[in-house]
């Protein structure tokens, strides 16, 4: 059973933050209700007042300009897997999107939602960190930008003041020589939250050698966090595809990730997971990358 | 406290005003308010996919939407798709196969598979196995709902 609540539905953006500083900390925003409705449900929400922000179109598109891609915090997983802007210039956010939930939870669900709720296993949390994504926060007074990975301040806990909203997430548009991707354990194909999951960004040289990498690995710790190591090991690799080699460098993760055991999975399953996870697909990577060039 | 609230909301081509608590959600409101009880709850909490409905042309789990949300939505239930009192050809391809057993999860996979197959009329078995992915069968197996979405799919231009 859900309690009553007061509910307003905000119609465009303006509308949506006069009524985020008029109610302030005693109202939650709604977007996709995903998460929300199971919350209400479980009666997890203190507060009573819902604002909706479902209806709002500006907060809903993907655009890129000028190298620079623009992901509304109102874009749903289904829109971000389906795009080509971010399957082309982003693909990490493509895949991790297209990994959330099942079909119903993409259609619904947003990466506005995603981010906010600050869970340590967000699927496109560690795909906007690796992709160096900036978070557009606006309230009645204006826009902050912070960058995604000062976005968390605990489980659950973001930089986020009752009277703002996130608006949108933008990132540089990975080109040529570019890649990223995006890898995830449940203990079901689908309809799961991770009980690990991993994303990359590495950028090639010229002689096939790693000269930039970023990775970040999600279920792991209580938050999502950057694995700057073993983003050394990777920058240190032979320019050769070696599965050893790869394997070898990924294994250091197991030294910068803090699992727990919980009702999912031990720490020591986890933690070998995520070597896995990462060895595979950044292995499956960089060979279609060569394959490529 | 504005706890009730007046939804206007066109389901099966028909418009509706339900006057709904807001702790209500769109699965409650189709059952209990309009009497449409094809749409089911099972686990109510987003995993099970036997409340699918479409709504404004995608599946969606409607024990996860509030009914409030669904001011000015178009939504499509599991009785919007017979036309003339005879079953859809895809209902009737679920039947033919043998896809139905004890019936509950039914209305949701016709559903995801009526959402696929309007974006998507001639999908891949993958393609097909990707969009009932949010969609629980106890009973089936699974493959004799993926033969009746192919039956379904052949007979569509
Ligand atoms: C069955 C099921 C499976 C799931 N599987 C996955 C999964 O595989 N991976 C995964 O990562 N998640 C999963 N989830 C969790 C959830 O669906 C996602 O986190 C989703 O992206 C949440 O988005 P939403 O729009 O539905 O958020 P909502 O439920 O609407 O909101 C979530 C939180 O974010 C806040 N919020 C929303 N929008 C904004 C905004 N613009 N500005 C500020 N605050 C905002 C809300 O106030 C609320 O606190 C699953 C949920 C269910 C029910
Ligand atoms: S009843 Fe809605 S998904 Fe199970
Ligand atoms: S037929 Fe019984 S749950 Fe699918």
């Amino acid at each position: 059973m859900i309690k009553e609540l007061e509910y307003h539905a905000a119609h465009d953006l303006k509308e949506a933050l006069e009524l985020a500083e008029q109610f302030g900390p005693r109202k939650r925003f709604l977007s996709g209700g995903t998460d929300m409705t199971v919350r209400l449900k479980e009666g997890l929400v203190k507060e009573d007042i819902i604002v909706d922000l479902s209806h709002v179109a500006e907060l809903r598109f993907v655009r890129e300009e000028s190298g620079v891609v623009h992901v509304g915090a109102g874009a749903t997983h289904a829109d971000l897997s389906a795009s080509p802007i971010v399957r082309q210039h982003g693909l990490a956010l493509a895949l991790a999107a297209s990994r959330v939930g099942g079909p119903q939870i993409r259609n619904m669900g947003t990466i506005g939602g995603n981010v906010a709720n600050a869970s340590p296993a967000g699927d496109t949390i560690p795909a906007l960190i690796v992709l160096d994504a900036v978070v557009s926060i606006t309230s009645r007074t204006g826009t902050r930008e912070v960058p995604i990975i000062d976005f968390f301040t605990g489980p659950g806990r973001s930089v986020l003041a009752a009277e703002e909203l996130v608006t949108e997430f933008h990132f540089p548009a990975t080109g040529p020589g570019e890649l990223s991707a995006f890898g995830k354990l449940g203990a079901r194909q689908a309809m799961t939250i991770s009980t690990a999951n991993v994303a990359f960004y590495f950028r090639i040289g010229g002689d096939r050698r790693i000269v930039e990498a970023r990775i970040a690995f999600g279920s792991v710790a209580p938050t999502v966090v950057r694995a700057h190591k073993t983003e050394q090991m990777f920058c240190q690799l032979p320019p050769l595809l070696s599965w050893d080699a790869i394997r070898g460098a990924a294994q250091m993760a197991w030294k910068e990730v803090a699992p727990i055991d919980d009702l999912r999975a031990t720490a020591v399953y986890r933690k070998e997971a995520v070597v896995g996870l990462l060895a595979e697909a950044a292995y499956e990577a960089l060979a279609s990358c060569w394959h490529e060039r | 406290m504005i706890s009730e609230i007046r939804v206007a909301m066109k389901v099966n081509g028909t418009e509706y005003h339900v006057t709904t608590q807001t702790s209500r959600t769109l699965a409650e409101v189709l059952r209990e308010d309009l009497g449409l009880l094809g749409t089911k709850i099972g686990c109510n909490k987003g995993e099970c996919g036997a409340c699918t409905v479409i709504m404004n042309g995608r599946s969606v789990t409607s024990c996860l939407v509030l009914a409030v949300q669904a001011e000015g939505a178009i939504i499509t239930t599991i009785e919007g798709l017979a036309e003339g009192g005879k079953p859809s050809p895809l209902e009737q391809a679920f039947v033919e196969e043998g896809a139905v057993q004890c019936g509950f999860c039914t209305p949701g996979m016709v559903m995801s598979a009526e959402a696929l197959l309007a974006l998507n009329p001639h999908p891949s078995e993958a393609e097909i196995e990707t969009a009932l992915e949010g969609n629980l069968c106890r009973c089936t197996g699974y493959r004799k709902i993926v033969a009746a979405v192919q039956k379904a799919s052949r007979g569509r231009e």
